[in-house]
């Protein structure tokens, strides 16, 4: 350790029994105290699907969550179909359009990971 | 929701015969620790920059209410974050002061940290909420945002920098809270400078579809007036500045007026531009809309809840309408949806809760008039007859409900449905089979040893075990239910798509469950209709996997769209039950009774030339009148109830004979939550519900969708199908049908 150093550190300490570094101190506390607040629920417990922001791990979230899930699911020819069933209420629609286009990217973006993973096999088998 | 699912941070301790969280222990502390230190320390000084910046923060807040979408709990955390960024800012540069000595470079390194630094905590946020939150904010509240963490910095940097060193800015000329005038230049501080960074980065956040040199431009403006002012400022006051130095940085910060000008455009912008968003950006739907003063039913916390979402939603889908499909990012796509439905949901609450309160009155101004004519109506509600629009109408009331005994919730593992299905929120989600009585496998059913079948509960996906004859082809699953998957198929050789149900295996080893499926098959086959699915083939596999084989429908049922949208319009609810009642004539003619008519059953088929073409699915539990033979009796007398609670009607909860007009009670239930947008009738759990269906009338449509269309119509028409006594409900399915199609002509013939 150098005279430099010492020198930074003996200013830190005399820096933190300061009130200001103190005050400091306390409100990163009080920060991470009110942040922790924020979620509702575990992210654990949750679908990898559902957005892990903090502030969307809320039960309403959830619940419109699964029942998007649940209504795309039950629909027997896709989203498709099933905004054209919901073309006359614009509230409905745009909820189904916009959690198909969610879902489609999944959807492809776990095709090319497949894809992806296929290749990767075949070269460690050569 | 399970109680392991939700979050308790950081666990409490006992107090008294209370608990505290931990969490909430640790935030007043720290509040205090940051508070009381620097106020006992700086004095008066240090409560009068707190006060001044508190002031500031409180006006902003006020000021940008209307359009803000981020809550007072996330105004703290920022208040807090600029507190903590100080610290580390000071921590930071106190060796490079240091190390710089008195020279006049000093303030063109610091300043510009700082200045960046301040804006950490914004990105951090945004960072954070990259996934939902980050969509959701429109430019006041980042502004917001920005302009408390400087407060928050402020008032640490005031009491360690200015008030304890006895700095010269503790001359309060106070003209605006957060500036200062000191020898004729106004200085507006941090709350002023992060907020003006923070302001022109939530524009360019914002409007960030109309290209990067915006977004650039936009983005480092409010920071290069900051940083300039906050160094003409700092240099002045160094002892290295020079005279023509001082007058350059008075002359480029316009004398610190530049700033403040700047910001007060920019809130301004800022305000507008949320005000555009949210008077623009949303389709017009009555979900996206808040409620009239008289209809509010919810909490004042909740309605404020739902302010904010119906904000965010705005934002997020401002954004969202400026990209391509492909282009949009799906986090952003989920967003919406999220908040969409969220919006949806809480405005059928709304329906509920109105329900309940209208209920509620019925029952004290019923109790009020006569007694007795309550315990004569739950018995016998009264019939009525349909009027034209031009009569009055003749409703007999949804009053004089007693409380239904509260059976306490079914224990799934008796069969009474899944954990799902318990609640009424998920209406229509109960299982095909309700048993009441029943502990385990039905009575009467046997497992079918003599037969060679796969593991009930072998973990493989179904698609990898399924064994079907050669000719069919299997695709991917498309839907699953208590008693089956469907898959999407195919025939191998004339090329025709199909829908391929598949009993569950392991109810594949239940004589009954596969009977029913046969049922099915059969039923469907005798029956030959546009409107009911048809049905190409039945078999069990080599591995006893019962599979049905039916046409293809490209389409939803009818339960998503209702649940999804809530109700549907009268035009398309005439389209849609008058196909439903004449698809039901038919079979209750060749003398089959569905007895499980449901919106999930009802699917909407969808082609270019027929939009919302009718097919009535699953006759698993239908009985046929004309064969009522043993086997038809085998498949009800277990003690099942069959059907779903939802819709079922008052003999059939019973157990009694039933008849078409069980199907016409069943279809009332569901034209009532087409048209209304809740199910006639709720309860807590299957029993009450069934209690309910044998003895109370569901409430008034128009007590719960005030604007429903031809309520002096539809009302009559509705509770003549959910009468208690089948006497007294429409005879056959013609007739209702033919009700239907008069009420379809009236509408026609007024647009």
């Amino acid at each position: 350790m150098n005279y430099l150093d010492v020198l930074f550190i003996h200013d830190v300490a005399d820096k933190v029994g300061n009130p200001g570094i103190l005050g400091a101190i306390a409100a990163g506390l009080a920060m991470i105290a009110l942040m922790a607040g924020v979620a509702k629920l575990k992210r654990k417990s949750l679908s990898k699907d559902f957005p892990g922001d903090p502030e969307a791990l809320q039960p309403k979230y959830l619940l419109a969550f699964n029942q998007l899930q649940d209504a795309t699911k039950e629909s027997q020819g896709g989203v498709e179909t099933l905004l054209q069933a919901l073309k006359s209420n614009p509230a409905a629609y745009l909820a189904i359009d916009a959690f198909g286009r969610y879902k489609k990217h999944t959807i492809d973006q776990k095709q090319t990971v497949d894809q992806k993973q296929t290749v990767e096999k075949k070269r460690d088998r050569q | 929701m399970s109680a392991e699912g939700l979050v308790n941070s950081w666990g409490s301790v006992p107090f008294g015969t209370s608990r505290l969280q931990v969490r909430h222990i640790v935030l007043w502390l720290g509040i205090a620790l940051w508070l009381l230190p620097t106020l006992v320390v700086t004095g008066i000084q240090g409560i009068a920059w707190f006060a001044f910046n508190l002031a500031f923060v409180l006006i902003l807040t006020i000021v940008a209410t209307p359009f803000r979408s981020i809550t007072i709990h996330k105004i703290g955390t920022c208040f807090f974050a600029g507190g903590l960024t100080m610290g580390i800012t000071v921590l930071v540069l106190t060796p490079i002061m240091k190390m710089l000595g008195p020279s006049p470079l000093r303030p063109f390194i610091t300043v510009p940290f700082e200045e960046i630094f301040k804006l950490l905590p914004l990105a951090i946020l945004l960072w954070r909420g990259r996934k939902f939150s980050s969509f959701t904010l429109g430019a006041t509240d980042l502004l917001l945002m920005g302009a408390i963490t400087g407060a928050g910095f402020a008032f640490v940097e005031d009491a360690y920098a200015h008030a304890a060193n006895q700095s010269t800015l503790n001359n309060l000329s106070v003209w605006l809270p957060s500036s200062e005038l000191i020898n004729g230049r106004i200085v507006s501080g941090h709350a002023v400078w992060t907020g003006l960074a923070a302001a022109t980065i939530g524009l360019a956040w914002l409007f960030r579809h109309l290209g990067k040199v915006f977004l650039v431009v936009s983005c480092s403006l409010g920071l290069l007036i900051s940083t300039t002012d906050h160094l003409a400022l700092n240099y002045n006051q160094t002892q290295g500045a020079s005279g023509w130095g001082i007058s350059f940085f008075n002359l480029v910060s316009a004398s610190g007026w530049l700033p403040m000008v700047f910001f007060v455009l920019c809130l301004a912008a800022a305000l507008g531009a949320d005000f555009f968003v949210q008077l623009r950006s949303l389709p017009a739907a009555k979900e996206f809309k808040l409620p009239a003063r008289k209809g509010r039913k919810d909490s004042l916390e909740s309605l404020w809840d739902s302010v904010l979402d119906l904000r965010r939603l705005a934002y997020a889908h401002f954004r969202f309408k400026n990209f391509e499909d492909e282009s949009c990012p799906p986090a952003l796509a989920l967003t919406v949806a999220l908040l969409a439905k969220r919006l949806i949901n809480r405005a059928v609450a709304a329906l509920d809760e109105r329900e309940k309160v209208e209920a509620k009155l019925n029952i004290n101004l019923e109790l009020e008039s006569d007694n007795s004519a309550i315990s004569s109506q739950k018995k016998n509600p009264a019939p009525f007859t349909i009027r034209g629009p031009g009569e009055a109408p003749s409703m007999p009331r949804a009053a004089g409900q007693a409380a239904p005994p509260n059976f306490g919730k079914l224990n799934p593992a008796n069969g009474a449905g899944s954990a799902a299905g318990n609640s009424p929120d998920s209406a229509g989600d109960w299982s095909v089979a309700t048993q009441v009585t029943g502990m385990g496998p039905a009575a009467g059913s046997k497992p079918t040893a003599d037969l060679p079948f796969i593991m009930p509960y072998d973990q493989r996906p179904l698609l990898d075990i399924i064994d079907l004859p050669e000719q069919y082809e299997i695709f991917e699953q498309v839907s699953e239910g208590g008693m089956g998957v469907i898959f999407r198929g195919r025939h191998k050789r004339t090329g025709a798509r199909l829908a391929i149900k598949v009993l569950h295996p392991h109810l594949s080893t239940n004589q009954l469950h596969l009977r029913r499926f046969e049922q099915e098959a059969r039923t469907a086959s005798t029956l030959d209709h546009p409107n009911i699915v048809v049905v190409h083939d039945f078999g069990v596999t080599p591995k006893s996997i019962a599979y049905l084989v039916m046409e293809w429908l490209d389409g939803s049922n009818l339960d998503p769209v209702i649940r999804i949208g809530g109700t549907i319009s009268l035009a398309r609810f005439l389209h849609i039950f008058i196909q439903a009642t004449n698809a039901l004539a038919h079979a209750h003619r060749k003398g089959v009774i569905h007895r499980d008519i449901k919106p999930s059953n009802l699917i909407l088929a969808t082609t270019p030339e027929r939009p919302d073409f009718v097919k009535v699915v699953d006759f698993g539990i239908a009985k046929v009148l004309t064969e009522e033979s043993d086997e038809g009796m085998n498949l009800t007398r277990t003690g099942d109830i069959l059907g779903s609670p939802l819709y079922m009607s008052p003999e059939q909860c019973m157990g009694n004979k039933m008849d078409a007009r069980s199907d016409i009670y069943s279809l009332g239930c569901v034209m009532y939550q087409a048209l209304v947008g809740v199910t006639p009738l709720k309860g807590e759990n299957a029993v009450q519900l069934i209690f309910r269906h044998v003895h109370d009338m569901p409430a008034q449509p128009r007590t719960i969708k005030a604007d429903i269309e031809l309520p002096e119509i539809m009302e009559p028409l509705l509770f003549k199908c959910l009468q208690k006594d089948p006497d007294n409900r429409f005879r056959t399915m013609d007739e209702l049908e033919g009700e239907l199609k008069r009420v379809q002509a009236i509408l026609s013939s007024m647009t």
